[in-house]
């Protein structure tokens, strides 16, 4: 038994709780909530509306995971930080950015298959290796940005990183349209 | 559902691309190193992503028609091959009324998982059937993602399965005889003599007697050969008898509340298994359910799978208004009818008088579910229901005073003391009508 689900006469399933299902919300919902309160600890005297607002659209992403919401609610984060903390803040950012990873992974994955999907503990177990090796080269940019800062230069090493990650996708989706043909 | 196949992107690449390359221009442009490195996670994934899947999944399952009882857990199995590397594959099987689907939601497994090969997945959900009958499921789906689930393939529906779900036999472990044995072959005991083993007297010997029957001792003492004789075994035609006209009551599967047509069902399938480990013929006939009218009566267990086979197509009051002299036709004098009824159709009463007109022992099982004579409600169906249930009391006081005892079902030892009356009555000289 992974949950619980209620049927109307005829089996048609009304309302499914599930572990995974509770698991997956609780993983949407919370790095968006932590990611909040970062910025609330970086900018005391942000409003509190927006931040406020931005939980509630992770919440209606948890539970619309494969629709447009999640876009808004990260995009709104991003929006919201760049704003609301006045001066760059790189090791918070790196925070923003694992609650911003976590928040995405698990809005993807409550989007595959019907609400309350149970995943095996070795998909869960390959979605954490992946999530931990892209937030290990995360660590490594904010590291190289905060050294690159403190030297004194400015961000011309990141605009050259950027450049380069840009400037992948366009060859990447070439090498995409001539497989496909 | 609507197949779809072909690799599209979801909304979860949309995101990353958008928002990770959004943040991240805007960060260069505005010299904010925070926000890149916010971008940089869905960036990565983006990039890690941006190539279209080329693999083309396959998904099979092999599983088309499946025999079960009820209450067993059967697994359904389907496989997806052409993932790829990291991919995952989503399995959802579609509940239904009184089955039990564990996982409800569908199951999300990894590429190469378990004993599957690289690129494949293979998906098992149990499925456990709560009540009799023949049934196609729905059509389960199938779906392939890639690695960060930016990529999906599918949904795609597979055939549903079908499934036929015999009752459940519980062991009844009766030592009543059943009376009036009247056949070849079986375990109980005949009224005449003949090759059997239960012990009838010590009587001198015949021509044709066997020489190992020879009693010594009695011979020896009275100087002549005695044998010991004993009564034949044969067997009995058991009708099983099942009132199909209506279904009351509730049913909320092998576990939970039972309906008159699960208990009769139930009922039956029991006493056909019982009946027909003793040796006796068993026959069924069934009344009131289109489709499903006869079994013929027969012997050993490929009757006993032919009878549930028979008994799990009933449905309930699909033929109403058969002629009640039916119910004679094939029982000859001598024949154990059980008559398993809700005793709701008045007609139901009526066969039980033909037969037990005809010199057929006739025993009512009454599976009208418990609980449900008790109705307070004041609605226009309440009181028609309870003034039924008067008019229902009295026809029973009317068949026990004609000597057919009514039995409420309540498991497989209710019939125990029935027919030992039953057998002990046999000896009594009857008035029948032929």
């Amino acid at each position: 038994m992974t949950g619980f689900a209620l049927e109307d006469r005829d089996g048609t399933q009304l309302l499914t709780i599930t572990v995974p299902g509770i698991v997956v919300r609780l993983s949407a919902v919370a790095p968006i909530a932590i990611a909040v309160g970062a910025l609330h600890r970086v900018a005391p005297d942000a409003l509190w509306w927006p931040s406020v607002l931005l939980v509630l659209l992770a919440v209606l992403s948890a539970e619309l995971p494969d629709s447009g919401a999640g876009l808004v609610t990260l995009g709104g984060l991003a929006a919201w930080w760049l704003i609301a903390v006045p001066e760059p803040e790189v090791w918070w950012g790196l925070l923003v950015a694992c609650c911003a990873l976590v928040f995405h992974a698990a809005l993807a994955h409550a989007a595959a298959g019907p609400s309350g999907c149970a995943p095996t503990w070795l998909a869960v177990l390959r979605l954490a290796r992946r999530c931990g090796g892209v937030l290990v080269a995360t660590t490594g940019l904010a590291a190289v940005v905060e050294a690159a800062a403190e030297w004194g230069e400015p961000p011309m090493l990141v605009v050259g990183l950027t450049l380069a990650l840009v400037g992948v996708l366009p060859w990447l989706a070439g090498l995409t349209g001539t497989n496909r043909a | 559902m609507t197949a779809i196949t072909g690799w599209r992107p979801t909304y979860a690449h949309l995101r990353a691309a958008v928002v990770g390359l959004t943040v991240l221009v805007v960060g260069v442009v505005i010299g904010r190193p925070d926000a890149v490195v916010i971008a940089a996670p869905l960036v990565l994934v983006a990039v890690a992503s941006a190539r279209r899947p080329a693999t083309e999944p396959r998904a099979a399952t092999p599983l088309a028609a499946l025999t079960v009882n009820e209450g067993e857990e059967v697994t359904w199995e389907a496989t997806l091959d052409g993932l790829p590397p990291g991919g995952t594959a989503v399995f959802v099987h579609p509940g239904q009324k009184l089955l039990a689907v564990e996982p409800a939601a569908g199951l999300l497994v990894a590429e190469g998982a378990g004993e599957a090969a690289p690129g494949a997945a293979v998906g098992r959900i149990a499925l456990r059937p709560l009540r009799w009958g023949r049934r196609r499921l729905g059509d389960p789906a199938v779906a392939a993602y890639d690695g960060w689930c930016s990529w999906r393939w599918g949904p795609v529906p597979l055939a549903g399965m079908r499934m036929t779900v015999l009752p459940m036999t519980a062991p009844l472990d009766a030592t009543a005889p059943a009376p009036h044995p009247r056949g070849l072959v079986g375990m109980e005991r005949a009224a005449r003599p003949g090759e059997g083993t239960e012990f009838n007297k010590v009587r001198p010997f015949g021509t044709g007697d066997r020489l190992r029957r020879i009693h010594w001792p009695v011979s020896a003492r009275t100087g002549r050969l005695h044998v010991t004789a004993t009564y034949s075994d044969e067997d009995t035609h058991v009708a099983v008898l099942v009132d199909a006209v209506n279904d009351v009551g509730e049913s909320a599967g092998v576990d939970g509340d039972q309906s008159s047509m699960d208990l009769a069902v139930r009922a039956a399938a029991v006493l056909a298994e019982h009946f027909l480990h003793r040796g006796d013929r068993v026959g069924v006939r069934v009344f009131g359910a289109w489709g499903v009218s006869l079994v013929p009566a027969g012997t050993g267990l490929l009757q006993l799978r032919r009878i549930l086979d028979t008994l799990c197509l009933i449905e309930p009051g699909t033929a109403r208004g058969e002629d009640a002299l039916v119910a004679r036709q094939g029982l000859g004098a001598g024949t154990l009818a059980l008559m398993l009824s809700p005793l709701i159709d008045p007609a139901a009463t009526q066969q039980v008088a033909i037969l037990n007109r005809a010199g057929i022992d006739v025993v009512v099982i009454d599976t009208l579910p418990p609980g449900m004579e008790e109705e307070t409600g004041t609605t226009p169906a309440a009181l028609a229901w309870r003034i039924r249930m008067l008019q229902r009391r009295v026809e029973t006081t009317r068949l026990a005073s004609l000597g057919i005892p009514v039995v409420p079902w309540a498991g497989a030892h209710s019939l125990d003391q029935v027919l030992r009356d039953l057998t002990r009555r046999r000896s009594t000289p009857r008035l029948v009508v032929r």
